[in-house]
């Protein structure tokens, strides 16, 4: 991630971006540079954190916690590689929207039925 | 917090020591700047101040990273962004910009204050001629030709020097700038106008100085350099004011996306930014610098207002760094709304931190400037058109100048001027106000509440209790775990009855009764299909009297009489209906008495039916008073008035799910929805309620089944807190069973769901909803002692 002055921070080879914990300095810089606001201080070890997707689910071929228990099945998670994934698919035929394209953040995650004002 | 904000906002990232990076820094390239108008552009009317500026300078500097480091979220890892940077980042090359720009001003003040380490080392007494002898780094050549070297190296060292202030500058400019999900940051004005605020504070921090320090030790100003530097203010402030309305100007004209949330900021720092920065810390000291430079006024009232001025020129400038960086912080990325800034004072990242970190460049500034007095003028190069024609090695400090006699223990030695016998009253108190000041923030960062603490000690934090260590451990091995029956399956495993060894285990959404062994061997199924008449749908309940089985059965709502031993249904008993309502009576608990009768609870009624195993309907238990009523003040949440305003409805709201009872007819009924147990006596009047959930001790909060075993412990499954309540027969809490740490749900539990109860012998059967079957082993009955 460009901003992490010790590249502590780091995009996995499977799209996800975690944080290392040994290696975080807790300046926040990411913090502030993050569009979302989905990244916040861990208040016990002082060091960044944010969404792992689940890293040590999805890496044993489970979903994301919130994926399974959503009750109306809301949430859908895949790999956008595979063209023949269920996500690849719904990518490819909803009309799904992204926040913040313009930042040039290229977002993964996408929305549908999404309201203009959600910003 | 106001509009729309993201849930990770609430916290607040950026404190007020990241306020003082940039203010400190600031202050570092400003003060160089002035130094080197001196030494590389030759503006003479600057010679009072060129070494001052370089010492003051030199102290902001050493001190310019204790702000960041501070506020590290670990601090003992600040290594890590000199030894593994990663360079696509704005922030990792601070260090390297900093340890650059901190050698630079270290030579170059050493090379104009060689001379005088020389003489000094020379003329000082032990131990402070040792402390000289050090620093001159044993070059005490000062003959002229040496000079003359030293000359052009300070100016080749001032000229990299401006651009170096103005890369240290403009680069923390550009960290803020370089932020482009802010709004109020993400301008590539910001590393300019930085940098031009930063020159602005560095001259108006000198003019202070400059002026403090000699009321201080008592000698002469020199007006005309004050009014150069003055006018100097006055020029970099313009182009600064100027740049920053342009920025907003540029904003509010384009009203891109972004600009309504500016624009709200605006109003909201309205004290800080509209007042104290643009007005008292720019407007105004530029029409006041203004004035001074082109009226003519006295040179002491000059000197004392442009003084004034430039003091409020350095509080605007400490605003405006509160502002970019507090008020960008202010703004939610959502762009709807904002976030309040919270004031916290104590510990590593609080306000009185920020205070002593403050002065901490004084203090530096007053040892550097105790140890190189910077008070005389730097000597003139021989060079230069208006030197003096010979130049002496030593003739900086004339003779008698480091006359030490009346002068040991003085704060300032060294001062050619100066008489032996001045006492430095305000200076001596000035310092010593100063060390006090920083001692009562040592202080009160060490008390104040805030986190995190500046020292960690053992003991100095006491570890929040979320939760009340109340509950025990009531220590029961369990025995064994059936997830799946051998041989077999169920679908949601909901009741258990045993009956000798054979194991019923009633399946819920499998519409059956699943037999096994002790062992959990698949026996063989009760259902529909096999035992004709056995409708089970949404089974809830069942009890044995030792031959036969009674199912309470929702849809239809009746009793089955099941004959395990003939596997045929004996008959169906379908239950008075409520006598208010006239809703059927749905089983949803039921036990069986001493005398063989059948407690059964009507939960949608909210009464016990006795029957007689016949069906024979023996009394009614409707609600005594105070039982299963919802209407006890905390039993759930539900605010007083709302409670009162619908006491009608609360009042039918309570209803008994299990019931149990014990060897002497007393009929325990667990109130599923007030959550307690209400204790009958056998006639049917209530005797107590306890295990309410506000209990400090043993409550229950999703009560789903009571056992009673031979010794009278009473215990209650609960879903809630996921295990099960042991009480003794007076209802006294013995600890809760199913978890190794009552206190906590961290640690995995032996029960997820408990759904029900079974004790046969000193076995109790747990059934765990979606589990299976768990077996404790119950501990003899003087074990535990109750407290």
């Amino acid at each position: 991630v460009q901003v992490c002055p010790v590249a502590a921070t780091y995009k996995t080879g499977d799209g996800v971006v975690l944080v290392d914990r040994d290696k975080c300095i807790g300046c926040r810089y990411c913090i502030q540079a993050c569009p979302y606001g989905a990244r916040y201080l861990d208040p016990d070890e002082h060091v960044a954190d944010k969404c792992t997707w689940c890293y040590h689910r999805i890496t044993r071929g489970l979903l994301p916690a919130c994926v399974e228990v959503c009750p109306v099945g809301a949430r859908k998670f895949g790999d956008l590689r595979d063209p023949d994934s269920e996500i690849a698919k719904l990518v490819e035929e909803l009309r799904l929207y992204v926040l913040k394209e313009d930042l040039g953040t290229r977002p993964r995650v996408h929305y549908t039925q999404l309201d203009e004002g959600v910003r | 917090m106001d509009g729309y904000t993201f849930p990770n906002e609430a916290e607040f990232q950026w404190s007020i020591l990241i306020v003082l990076y940039p203010f400190i820094t600031g202050l570092v390239a400003g003060a160089f700047v002035v130094s080197s108008l001196y030494h590389v552009f030759g503006m003479k009317s600057l010679r009072p101040v060129a070494r001052l500026a370089l010492v003051t300078a030199l102290a902001f500097l050493l001190i310019a990273p204790l702000p960041l480091q501070a506020h590290l979220g670990h601090p003992e890892r600040a290594f890590l962004i000199f030894l593994q940077p990663h360079f696509t980042s704005a922030m990792a090359g601070f260090g390297y910009i900093w340890m650059f720009y901190l050698i630079l001003v270290v030579v170059e003040t050493w090379l104009v204050f060689r001379p005088d380490i020389v003489a000094l080392a020379q003329r000082s007494r032990w131990p402070l001629s040792h402390v000289y002898q050090s620093m001159a780094l044993g070059v005490d050549d000062v003959s002229e030709e040496a000079l003359a070297v030293d000359r052009t190296l300070i100016k080749v060292l001032a000229a990299v020097g401006i651009p170096s202030a103005a890369l240290l500058h403009g680069y923390v400019g550009f960290i803020f700038g370089a932020i482009k999900a802010n709004p109020w940051w993400s301008t590539p004005l910001m590393p300019i106008i930085f940098l031009l605020s930063a020159i602005v504070s560095g001259i108006a921090l000198l003019i202070v100085l400059y002026v403090v320090s000699m009321k201080l030790l008592d000698r002469e100003i020199d007006h005309d350099c004050v009014r150069a530097m003055a006018g100097l203010l006055a020029a970099f402030l313009f182009i600064d004011l100027t740049l920053e309305g342009l920025e907003i100007l540029s904003m509010a004209y384009e009203q891109e996306e972004s600009w309504d949330v500016v624009r709200g900021l605006i109003d909201r720092m309205a004290i800080s930014f509209l007042v104290v920065q643009i007005l008292l810390g720019a407007v105004v000291p530029l029409f006041v610098l203004g004035y001074v430079s082109l009226a003519r006024v006295g040179r002491t009232l000059s000197t004392t207002i442009a003084t004034v001025a430039a003091a409020m020129v350095v509080v605007g400038v400490f605003a405006m760094r509160w502002n970019v960086v507090v008020g960008g912080q202010m703004i939610s990325k959502s762009l709807r709304g904002y976030v309040e800034y919270e004031w916290i004072f104590g510990g590593r990242e609080g306000v009185y931190m920020a205070a002593l970190i403050l002065c901490l460049p004084l203090l530096v500034f007053t040892v550097l400037a105790t140890l190189l007095p910077p008070w005389l003028p730097e000597p003139a190069p021989a060079a230069a058109p208006d030197a003096t024609p010979s130049l002496q090695p030593r003739m900086a400090l004339p003779q008698g100048a480091f006359a030490p006699g009346g002068e040991r223990g003085s704060y300032f030695i060294g001062l050619p001027d100066a008489s032996p016998r001045k006492r430095y009253v305000p200076l001596k108190l000035a310092v010593a106000a100063l060390l006090g000041t920083m001692a009562a923030l040592l202080f009160a960062v060490l008390t104040q509440p805030g986190e995190p603490r500046l020292l960690e000690l053992p003991g100095s934090r006491p570890e929040p209790v979320l939760v009340t260590p109340y509950r025990s451990v009531f220590a029961a091995p369990l025995v064994a775990r059936i997830t799946e029956p051998i041989g077999g399956s169920w679908v949601e495993p909901l009741d258990v009855t045993l009956l000798g060894d054979r194991v019923f285990v009633l399946d819920h959404a499998g519409e059956q009764i699943v037999e096994t062994d002790l062992e959990g061997r698949f026996v063989t199924l009760f259902n529909a299909q096999n035992v004709p008449g056995l409708a089970l749908h949404h089974p809830h309940a069942m009890v044995t009297d030792g031959s036969d089985i009674y199912v309470g059965n929702t849809f239809p709502p009746r009793v089955y009489v099941l004959d395990v031993a003939a596997s045929r249904l004996k008959r169906s008993i379908v239950l008075p209906p409520g006598e208010i309502e006239g809703l059927p009576a749905v089983p949803t608990g039921m036990a069986l008495t001493a005398a063989g009768t059948l407690i059964i609870s009507d939960g949608q009624n909210h009464r016990l039916i006795e029957v007689q195993r016949d069906g024979t309907p023996v009394r009614v238990i409707n609600r005594p008073s105070g039982s299963w009523d919802l209407f006890q003040p905390g039993n759930l949440n539900i605010a007083p008035d709302t409670a009162a305003a619908t006491i009608g409805q609360i009042a039918v709201t309570g209803r008994p799910g299990s019931v149990g009872v014990t060897a002497d007819g007393t009929i325990l009924a667990l109130d599923v929805l007030g959550a307690g147990v209400v204790r009958l006596k056998p006639d049917g009047t209530i005797a107590s309620v306890f295990a309410r959930p506000g209990d400090p001790v043993g409550g229950v909060f999703e009560p789903s089944d009571i056992a009673v075993d031979a010794n009278g412990r009473i215990f209650i499954a609960d879903e809630l807190i996921r295990g099960i309540q042991v009480y003794d027969a007076a209802g006294v809490s013995l600890g809760l069973l199913g978890r190794s740490d009552p206190n906590t749900f961290n640690e995995a539990a032996d029960v997820m769901r408990p759904s029900a109860l079974a004790i046969q012998g000193d076995s109790l059967w747990v059934v765990d909803r979606g589990r299976g079957l768990v077996r404790f082993a119950l501990p003899p009955p003087e074990w535990p002692v109750a407290p």
